[in-house]
């Protein structure tokens, strides 16, 4: 999930905020894998793509702090 | 078929129940509904031997009981005109002078007659103005 | 003091002005300061609020008759717990009640937030302000609560007897509590719309306050319904009356609210949606508070009785204008990142229950209005009464009933055949037993609805134990804890979605009551004299004596009743009618005023796990009306033999007084001595103690998810959260 301005003024508060709300998804994933609402090949499919969104994001923040240098 | 489409399908879905909501709503109200007349409407109208709904607020200090009657006067929101009324029936908790009511009512002579139990009383909202008598 | 309580008010509306001054400069000009000082100035709103609420509450305990809300609202013999209370049962203390619980929830937000969405914060000051800003106008030029009159009446009018009553005490505070929580996420919404910052943020940091709001809103309502059930005598807990449905919207927009943002949260859509649901709750939320003070809903010709329509209609004016004006010309910023991939996902589902929610507003709406709507437009005011919901209301409660035991056990995003049969099967079969079992053993067909909702609730708590279960077997597997470490731990380590999930088995318990003390009543009005027995629903129910009692305050007649099933004794119950003296008429007769004011019953209830029985006495005074008017004679005789000189005379006044009371009290005997036919109302009611108790399991799953307090969980979880920032996602906490 992008956030809504690109750019170097992306903010910092809202990729967090994002940040924080896909770890709250990748958690939850495991937790209805657990309880049997995910199938193994569909926990699987997304678990990869919310770490890959997770990554993503991580890398904007890290964008963020090398833009600021 | 592509997302547009899908999206569009539901749209229309979504929109069409909406509508037959909102239809049904209206015609229930109107069917169902039934005219609620004031003190003044009451008196312009009122034909022998027909019931009406009356509403109104209770006229302060008119309220006396007669047996096992209770008389009240139930006044106009907007004009100097109250209707008297002798109800027979269950009272309910809230009625008192100044509270909003509602009574079944049909003429006789001058005075008209509460219906057996039709008297209800609005819930009383604390933060009206005092509204039982003349302003 | 008054005085001081006024200067406070103004004082208090300066500092709003100046709070909304600072914080649009802040926000325009990119000042910090400016924005730190309107922050503060909310703080010190707060502290002024506080203490004209505390100067109000000073007043009413103690007795200072002085400021006309305490000499109209309380009086010296009131109790000390309604004193207290009694504050906000008047027009002027209720809008001084909602000024300061803004102005503190304002301060708690304004104080977590002092380093975090800050474009959005000003903006979002300035609203909260605004609307501190309306109220205090109020109470300063409309309503004030600090009037005072050149002659103290010695003695208050006393509390209206019906509202002496805990539930109908905490009603209101609990109302308020849940309108102005609203306006924290309303505020942030505004301000997200205004700086076009409409991602997760502004939700982030508000969605605990929409969660409060919804949880207080909903115990407000619920205690009304509970007065209105243990209080009031007619038996019911909901009558769709115009003030009910006004404080019900809002929470049903707030609850549709709390769903959708998660959908936001997790794929960014339904921005739209969710900045309209909490404009639109918020809103409501105002236009509740309206409905109940204006007047509008008697008549329209009513409405310009009250002083307080035409600021409010303003207002909302501003507010609907404003909303929609701001969602239009931010919609490019609020398209949705991601589309619904199926219907049969989490967020198809959510969607869903937020249109069943929608609807079930709009038709309450409707509803509600239609008779201003008839009286604008035709003249007459066509009324439709409750009878008209239930086409509607019905089918939609059972959908939304379905939905909250769907929703829970699929996954976001897809769900696949398998999964179904996994998660499906156990509630199926639950609903099914439930549904053939009652079928069987019972006549609940007769009521097909209230069928399909005593098995839906079987679904939905079995969906829940399903999942909690799951869950703590999973935890289990993990961790290798005894069954109750890991059951706790499951539910504290994800309160939301187990809180949520405890809230929806809740939801069900309540509304399975509903629908069996609503479609299996057995309601009886009967006559009775003492020693008659008449049956109910298969008791057997005896009047065994009449009682009475006359004081000063009141004059109440009752009885004993004998209640049994197949000759086995169940309860006694006991019902009163207490009559009021007429003080406030001047043309009644002395010993008539003792009969012919206010009156209100003490319900005889025996609450049960299956069946509660209810009853009030409709006594009728005709037997004594031969010898009140006689005692009116006699009296009104003796009071007028006085000179005027004579008549006020302590020692005359005393006399007089002391003999009225014995006359009143030997009419009152008269009842007991030689009792006649009273009429009861006797009503047995299954399941009614569902909905209480369906009501505390939902609250009670509201603050597991609300749990725990921001600022304390920032506190402990900062340590380890800089640790681990640059490393591989990693679950955090929650």
């Amino acid at each position: 999930m992008r956030s809504e301005q690109a750019g170097p003024e992306t903010d910092l508060a809202e990729l967090e905020a994002e940040r924080d709300a896909k770890y709250r998804e990748i958690r939850d994933a495991e937790l209805d894998h657990r309880t049997g609402k995910l199938s193994d090949e569909d926990f699987e499919a997304v678990d990869r793509t919310l770490r890959a969104e997770a990554v993503e994001i991580l890398r904007q923040i890290d964008r963020y702090h090398d833009d600021l240098k | 078929m592509d997302p547009s489409r899908k999206r569009a399908i539901r749209l229309t879905v979504a929109l069409t129940a909406a509508l037959l909501l909102a239809s049904a709503l209206v015609y229930t109200s109107f069917s169902a509904g039934r005219e609620e007349l004031t003190a003044s409407q009451l008196l312009h109208k009122a034909q022998r031997g027909q019931s009406y709904i009356l509403a109104g607020t209770v006229l302060d200090g008119s309220v006396r009981h007669d047996g096992d009657a209770l008389l009240f006067r139930v006044r106009d929101p907007k004009l100097r005109v109250s209707v008297p009324v002798r109800y027979t029936g269950i009272v309910p908790d809230p009625f008192a002078a100044g509270r909003g009511v509602l009574v079944t009512v049909h003429q006789q002579g001058a005075s008209f007659i509460g219906e057996q139990d039709s008297l209800t009383t609005k819930c009383p909202s604390k933060y009206q103005a005092a509204s039982g008598s003349y302003q | 003091m008054a005085l001081l309580g006024r200067a406070l008010l103004i004082l208090g509306l300066l500092v709003a002005l100046y709070g909304i001054g600072a914080s649009l400069y802040g926000a325009i000009k990119n000042r910090q300061d400016f924005v730190d000082s309107g922050r503060r100035s909310v703080y010190a709103l707060a502290g002024l609020m506080t203490l004209a609420f505390a100067i109000l509450e000073w007043a009413f305990l103690g007795d200072k008759f002085a400021f006309n809300v305490v000499a109209s609202h309380s009086s010296s013999t009131t109790p000390t717990f309604y004193k207290a209370t009694a504050a906000w049962s008047s027009q002027e203390g209720s809008l001084l009640l909602w000024v300061f619980l803004l102005s503190v929830w304002s301060s708690v937000i304004l104080l977590i937030t002092r380093n975090k969405v800050k474009e959005i914060v000003p903006y979002a000051t300035a609203v909260l302000l605004g609307f501190a800003t309306f109220f205090v106008s109020l109470t300063i030029f409309a309503a004030n609560p600090f009037a005072t009159s050149a002659n103290p009446p010695p003695e208050g009018a006393g509390l209206d007897p019906l509202l002496l009553h805990p539930s109908m005490m905490f009603h209101p505070p609990m109302l308020y509590s849940g309108y102005t929580l609203l306006t924290i996420p309303f505020a942030f919404a505004i301000g997200a719309l205004i700086t076009g910052r409409v991602g997760t943020e502004w939700i982030a940091v508000t969605r605990r306050f929409a969660l409060a709001a919804w949880l207080f809103l909903g115990v407000g309502i619920l205690l009304g319904a509970r007065w209105s059930y243990t209080e009031l005598g007619w038996g019911g807990y909901w009558a769709w009356d115009a003030v009910e449905n006004a404080a019900l919207m809002p929470w049903l927009c707030a609850t549709a609210f709390i769903h959708s943002i998660m959908i936001q949260e997790k794929r960014g859509m339904l921005k739209v949606w969710n900045v309209s649901l909490i404009l639109g709750s918020g809103t409501l939320a105002i236009l509740g508070t309206f409905l109940v003070r204006s007047g509008i809903l008697d008549s329209i010709h009513a409405f310009g009785a009250s002083t307080l329509g035409i600021p409010f209609v303003f207002l909302l004016a501003v507010m609907i204008g404003g909303s929609i004006a701001l969602v239009v010309s931010r919609r490019d910023r609020l398209r949705s990142e991601a589309q619904i991939d199926s219907l049969l996902s989490r967020e198809a589902i959510f969607l869903l229950q937020n249109l069943v929610l929608v609807a079930m507003v709009f038709v309450i709406f409707w509803v509600t209005f239609f008779p201003l709507i008839s009286e604008a437009v035709t003249g007459t005011k066509v009324s439709v009464g409750p009878p008209a919901f239930r086409p509607f209301v019905v089918p939609l409660a059972l959908m939304l009933v379905l939905l909250s035991g769907i929703g829970p056990i699929i996954a976001w995003r897809r769900v696949t055949a398998t999964n179904l049969k996994r998660s499906f099967s156990f509630p199926i079969a639950a609903g099914i037993t439930a549904l053939i079992a009652l079928l069987v053993s019972t006549n609940a067909d007769t009521r097909p609805f209230a069928l399909i909702m005593f098995a839906l609730g079987a679904f939905v708590v079995a969906t829940v134990a399903q999942e909690l279960s799951r869950g703590t077997s999973a935890r289990r597997a993990m961790t290798g804890d005894p069954v109750p470490l890991a059951f706790f731990q499951l539910i504290r380590r994800n309160r939301r979605r187990y809180g949520g999930y405890i809230a929806h088995a809740g939801l069900a318990v309540l509304l399975v009551g509903v629908a069996g003390s609503s479609s299996f009543q057995h309601s009886h009005d009967v006559s009775l004299t003492p020693g008659q027995t008449t049956s109910v629903d298969g008791y057997a129910i005896r009047y065994v004596r009449p009682t009475e009692h006359a004081s000063a305050a009141k004059v109440s007649f009752g009885a004993v009743l004998d209640v049994s099933k197949q000759g086995k004794h169940v309860t006694t119950l006991t019902t009163t009618r207490r009559f009021y003296p007429a003080t406030t008429d001047p043309t009644v007769g002395p010993i008539s005023v003792a009969f012919n004011g206010a009156s209100d019953s003490q319900v005889g209830l025996r609450a049960g796990i299956t069946k509660d029985i209810w009853t009030v006495i409709n006594p009728n005074l005709q037997p004594l009306q031969a010898e009140i008017n006689r005692g009116d004679q006699v009296f009104t005789k003796l009071m007028t033999s006085l000179t005027p000189a004579e008549a006020r005379q302590p020692a005359n006044v005393q006399f007089i007084s002391v003999e009225r009371q014995r006359a009143i009290s030997g009419l009152a005997s008269r009842y007991v001595s030689h009792p006649w036919p009273v009429e009861f109302l006797m009503i047995v009611s299954p399941l009614v103690s569902w909905i209480w108790l369906g009501a505390i399991i939902t609250a009670l799953g509201g603050l597991i998810a609300l749990w725990p307090i921001p600022v304390l969980a920032r506190l402990r979880a900062g340590a380890p959260y800089a640790a681990r920032r640059s490393a591989a996602p990693a679950p955090a906490k929650p």
